[in-house]
């Protein structure tokens, strides 16, 4: 049984007096002990996503699901109270952002020593249990890879270079002992040493602490060395979704396509400073979203048939949403 | 190949007392010796605040740096004396798209007025002159004459990003240096950037100059490959070079950890 599972998740937004959907009919599932990348163009939705499932929306914004359940229980009918305290200790999220979602005011050790939750403190005294505090503090910096802990526990969030504000997310993060990571382009920016080390932090946990990621991301190469399925999201709809080896290796859908054809890492037949395959112009905009298959006017395959939206298909554990699918020869 | 940069023991040294952060050892950036060659692409590597950005903005002259000569178009300057950008590089050759350019980007004014600010401030065009330099910059980058009307709310991050790049080459430099010009888009549009520029290089001519974490890119596009620790060049030399026999540790810890990423074995 999938750990969290989301059917059919669509959100409205209201804007000037008109309702757009900014996720349609967008499918979700994450199995206890799994690494999921979750990709798409910016704009696509995938913070949406995230914010969807920690709760934190807006009031206009309508939420509408078949299904979103954490190990079988509805997200959508508990009770805020329940619902806070599994995101407080099952479920943690590394927001995109990363300065903007910690008090300006309160040191960085404050704000950690903070969000351990009282179950995990040891000692019966207040001062053992405050020591105890600290030391779980230092040891999940130092975890995340932040060396100098002293000097920058006892800093405010302004003072701090924006890598070690995204490591210390990530600490943040960790420090409740989650069992489902959300983590939300928590490389971006990072410099490939940093980057395989916090790449390799969170294939540890996965490993050891059998803990689930929700990994987004806009670096391919992060993905597959990580990943073991992914989920392909285009324009609020998710196009493609299944294991990362058969996705690499058959891409059904063109999007799926286009998205790994840009990495050049990729091919290893490509001439130096030959052009990349890409596709033509941009994601639209939300309120001028084509009908039918959205990545339509974009599509190399589109034929008339696109302007029907493309029912959700499965092959055993992957599924796509295309009327013309890619390889579908050699399957 | 003709040389159309040399920079030679470029120095920079912290200032301590802009500092919250009172280390004890002060930062030197440099002694810094660079070529740039016409048509040429450079790469620069290396961890976060090794210097890369602030030797990006010591080329393009928006910091002064304290020792060191720079030569641009054959004419030399005395980077350590000159106070503004004016004196240095007057002739516009070289110009800088700069890191989170899409943020930077002033949502109230149209990207007409966007691109017309650079060739008011540096030319004498007229009006008329600048109106078609605008137009005829907007199609090389791929935008279409009507985003003159555009302001930045109603473009693509991609689009936004092609502001950036059209700004930067409106007064037609010959040297573009970009400050992680790709880390902030998605794949699709990072790779019609790179697209781009590779395509503005074969028309132009031009150099190029990036700083980047993406190993990738610039296994493909770069010809040089210029590696950076502690405001030092540890490294430099062909790409192919550097990524197959690295040498100094520094390089190593990177081409190894980009390496330890790539799928090894080939998919079908
Ligand atoms: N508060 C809001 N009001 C209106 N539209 C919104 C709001 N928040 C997000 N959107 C729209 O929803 C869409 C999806 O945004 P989202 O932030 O989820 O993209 P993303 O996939 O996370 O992109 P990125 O890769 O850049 O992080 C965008 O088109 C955005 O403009
Ligand atoms: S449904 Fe049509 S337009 Fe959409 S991805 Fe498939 S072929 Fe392209
Ligand atoms: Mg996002």
């Amino acid at each position: 049984m999938p750990m969290l599972d989301i059917k059919n998740l669509t959100l409205e937004i209201e804007t000037a007096g008109t309702r757009v959907k900014a996720l349609d009919k967008v499918n979700l599932t994450i199995n206890s002990g799994e690494i999921r990348a979750l990709v798409g163009e910016s704009g696509s939705g995938k913070s949406l996503i995230v914010s969807a499932i920690s709760g934190a929306l807006p009031q206009k914004f309508h939420l509408t699901a078949d299904r979103m359940s954490w190990k079988g229980k509805s997200l959508l009918s508990m009770p805020t109270e329940e619902r806070r305290q599994l995101m407080r200790r099952d479920i943690a999220v590394v927001f995109q952002n990363p300065g903007s979602a910690l008090d300006p005011s309160a040191t960085l050790g404050e704000q950690l020593e903070e969000s351990i939750p009282d179950e995990l403190v040891e000692g019966k005294w207040f001062w053992q249990r405050r020591q105890s505090r600290r030391k779980s503090a230092i040891s999940t910096v130092h975890k995340v890879g932040i060396k100098h802990h002293r000097h920058y526990l006892s800093a405010y969030p302004h003072q701090i270079p924006t890598d070690i504000s995204q490591k210390f997310m990530l600490a943040m993060a960790l420090i409740s002992q989650p069992k489902l990571l959300i983590a939300d382009d928590p490389t971006r920016g990072m410099e490939t040493t940093t980057k395989t080390q916090v790449l390799k932090l969170l294939t540890r946990l996965n490993q050891t602490k059998s803990l689930s990621i929700l990994f987004i991301s806009h670096d391919l190469l992060a993905i597959s060395s990580m990943c073991h399925s992914m989920t392909v999201l285009y324009c609020g709809q998710t196009v493609e979704s299944g294991r990362m080896k058969m996705l690499r290796k058959r891409p059904l859908h063109p999007y799926t396509k286009a998205l790994l054809d840009s990495a050049p890492s990729f091919q290893n037949d490509l001439p130096p400073k030959s052009l990349l395959p890409t596709l033509d112009g941009t994601i639209p905009s939300l309120k001028h979203v084509p009908i039918g298959c959205r990545l339509g006017p974009r599509c190399p395959r589109a034929q008339r048939d696109c302007v029907i939206t493309p029912a959700v298909r499965r092959i055993h554990d992957h599924t796509y949403s295309c009327h013309f699918p890619l390889h579908m020869e050699k399957l | 190949m003709n040389q159309l940069m040399h920079v030679s023991k470029l120095v920079f040294r912290h200032d301590q007392n802009k500092r919250w952060l009172k280390k004890p050892e002060v930062f030197q950036l440099g002694p810094i010796d660079l070529t740039v060659n016409k048509g040429e692409t450079i790469a620069i590597i290396g961890e976060n605040r090794a210097g890369k950005s602030l030797l990006a903005k010591m080329l393009v002259g928006a910091v002064a740096a304290d020792e060191g000569e720079i030569s641009l178009s054959s004419v030399r300057y005395n980077a350590a004396k000159r106070r503004s950008t004016r004196s240095y590089n007057a002739s516009n050759d070289i110009r800088m798209i700069f890191q989170h350019s899409t943020e930077a980007m002033n949502p109230g004014i149209t990207v007409g007025m966007i691109l017309d600010e650079p060739l008011r401030l540096n030319t004498r065009m007229t009006e008329k002159e600048r109106r078609a330099r605008i137009e005829e910059t907007l199609i090389k980058v791929g935008l279409l004459r009507d985003h003159v009307y555009f302001y930045r709310h109603m473009l693509s991050d991609g689009q936004q990003q092609r502001v950036a790049l059209a700004r930067a080459l409106v007064l037609q430099p010959k040297i573009l240096v970009a400050d992680e010009p790709f880390a902030a888009l998605d794949p699709s549009i990072r790779s019609q950037t790179v697209n781009q520029i590779l395509t503005l290089q074969r028309e132009l001519g031009l150099s190029f100059i990036f700083i980047t974490h993406n190993l990738g890119v610039v296994r493909h596009i770069a010809d040089k490959v210029i590696v950076m620790k502690n405001g030092r060049i540890v490294e430099s030399g062909k790409t192919e070079t550097i990524f197959r026999w690295p040498q100094h540790s520094m390089t190593k810890k990177l081409i190894l950890a980009y390496q330890s990423l790539v799928p090894q074995q080939k998919i079908t």
